[in-house]
């Protein structure tokens, strides 16, 4: 077997294999196995959707995350996708610089035929095969003879499907270094604090994915390292920021924002004091020509909620209330709905009772959670079990086919409730 | 933990897929040669490609991937594992139908 092909060689096989050369354009490529050595071992095949394609068409980064006990995913800027391998029975020859029929020779004019019924077409090749033998050879120029070479056959290819980031990772990261005050910051191991980029190359989430997650667990950047507050830590600057509306009577929706950070800077760093103002309120009004702010009524009731849930068992109803609405700043409302995804009530019992719930608190696996759920309370409504499952909905799935599939719908008294698929 | 980007430079080029029907063997498994595997040609008529194959003959089609695909090569380098992606896949010549045996008395290629 010769390495390259003459004309002359293809022209023979052209005949031998009654094809007609007036029938075809003037190139002819030969497909050839390159030498061993030359076979591209380290390559693979990724299906992308426009998104994708226009990505890499852009040049820009997509980068594959993943433990080896995890599944990997592939990241762009700002979207993450599941990554699957998939067969086929066919093999894929992988050429590069292959001539499309566009590009042999082929004659302008013959192009808008083109686009007859393929079957068909094949038919009628098929039947040139059987037409006698016209010359071909002899007086034509020599064909144009390309040699492309298959850099490797795949039987496998990796299928790409949008998929939620997995953010659980983070947290997990970031509680080994929780900030409890400058005080403690000695007992802190500093193997355990993360930058940005090492959390990036860790949580297989995409940049914007892994930002709007740092923001919504309210990470903070503390000297280069990303921090989540200790829960009394966390209590403590809120209660500073709080007491200052009552110190300096100010109104609600009038609150200064330097003249919170200048009152607090003393006793707490900057950085925390700006990133706690934050996450705790939105802007308010201007009044000669400075920003003022209010406080996020229901974040700060549910905060205040969860703190005086803390302490283990179930509290009289009434009494939590009360208290509840005691801890609050004046002229902020608490409420029961808020309790949603914090607590849990039963009002079946006499007194009616109290206790904390949170989602944070609860296993990530869906099952054990589910399980776990319903050994809490054997039976829910939507609005009950939506904020302790909801983080598991996507656009295909979302809360109430979960519980369709995790749970089993029943009726009581009129109210549509889920309980275990599968009881004792 | 791996991580691995695929960076391109402007300007991806786009290769393309010959997809066959079943498996093609080679005579020898390692050559230091290249192997020819076939004459590819298109007819005039309607664009359509035809692949000689050995005694056969394949009559294929130009099909537009429903998901185009991209070939990212590993590359392992300080022993961080990177995948760079070397071009974009379109388009593929698909040869589904049953190959034609090409029936004559010598053939001094196979």
């Amino acid at each position: 077997m010769r390495e390259t092909r003459s004309s002359d060689d293809v022209r023979k096989v052209i005949k031998i294999a009654k094809l007609h050369e007036s029938e075809l354009t003037e190139t002819t490529q030969v497909l050839r196995f390159p030498p061993a050595n030359k076979q591209n071992e380290n390559l693979r095949l990724i299906q992308l959707d426009d998104y994708l394609l226009k990505e890499i068409e852009a040049g820009n980064e997509l980068v594959f995350k993943g433990d080896p006990d995890e599944n990997v995913v592939l990241c762009t800027n700002s979207k993450t996708y599941d990554v699957k391998e998939a067969e086929t029975s066919n093999s894929l020859l992988l050429v590069p610089d292959l001539l499309f029929a566009a590009l042999t020779g082929l004659d302008e004019t013959v192009q808008n035929n083109s686009m007859e019924d393929s079957d068909s077409s094949f038919d009628k090749s098929n039947n040139s095969l059987n037409k006698s033998t016209d010359s071909d050879d002899g007086t034509l120029l020599p064909r144009k003879i390309e040699h492309k070479d298959i850099v490797n056959t795949f039987f496998t290819y990796y299928e790409l499907k949008p998929c939620k980031p997995r953010l659980s990772k983070l947290r997990k990261l970031l509680e080994q270094s929780k900030y409890q005050g400058s005080e403690l910051e000695y007992s802190v191991d500093k193997a355990k604090l993360f930058t940005y980029e090492a959390i990036l190359d860790q949580v297989q989430a995409s940049r914007a994915e892994l930002d709007d997650e740092l923001e919504k667990i309210q990470a903070i950047k503390i000297d280069d390292h990303y921090r989540i507050l200790e829960f009394d830590y966390e209590f403590r600057v809120l209660s500073y920021m709080l007491d200052l509306i009552e110190e300096n009577s100010w109104p609600l929706d009038k609150i200064s924002k330097d003249e919170t950070l200048n009152s607090l800077k003393e006793l707490v760093p900057l950085q925390i004091l700006e990133a706690m103002f934050r996450f705790y309120t939105v802007e308010s009004l201007i009044d000669d020509n400075v920003q003022y702010y209010k406080y996020k009524e229901d974040k700060v009731c549910r905060f205040l909620g969860r703190v005086l849930l803390t302490s283990a068992g179930k509290f009289n109803l009434v009494e939590f209330m009360q208290a509840w609405k005691d801890s609050v700043p004046e002229g902020m409302t608490t409420s029961e709905t808020l309790l949603s995804g914090i607590a849990l009530t039963d009002k079946s019992t006499n007194p009616q009772v109290v206790w904390g719930f949170a989602e944070s608190d609860l296993p990530d696996e869906i099952n054990e959670r589910f399980k776990l759920l319903f050994q809490t309370k054997a039976k829910w409504t939507v609005d009950e079990i939506s904020p302790y499952v909801e983080c598991y909905a996507t656009e295909k799935l979302n809360v109430n086919a979960l519980l369709t599939k995790y749970a089993r719908a029943s009726t009581q008294d009129g109210v549509r409730v889920f309980s275990a698929k599968h009881t004792k | 933990m791996f991580k691995t980007s695929g960076k391109t430079e402007s300007g991806v080029p786009e290769w393309a897929i010959v997809e066959l029907q079943g498996l093609v063997q080679m005579k020898k498994e390692t050559p230091s040669e290249p192997t020819t595997v076939g004459d590819l040609h298109y007819y005039n008529r309607n664009r359509h490609p035809v692949l000689v194959l050995g005694h056969h003959v394949l009559n294929g089609k130009e099909i537009k991937l429903e998901h185009p695909m991209a070939v990212i090569e590993k590359v392992t380098d300080n022993g961080r594992t990177h995948y760079k992606v070397k071009a974009v896949v379109k388009k593929k010549l698909l040869f589904k139908s049953r190959p034609k045996p090409i029936i004559s008395n010598v053939a001094d290629r196979v």
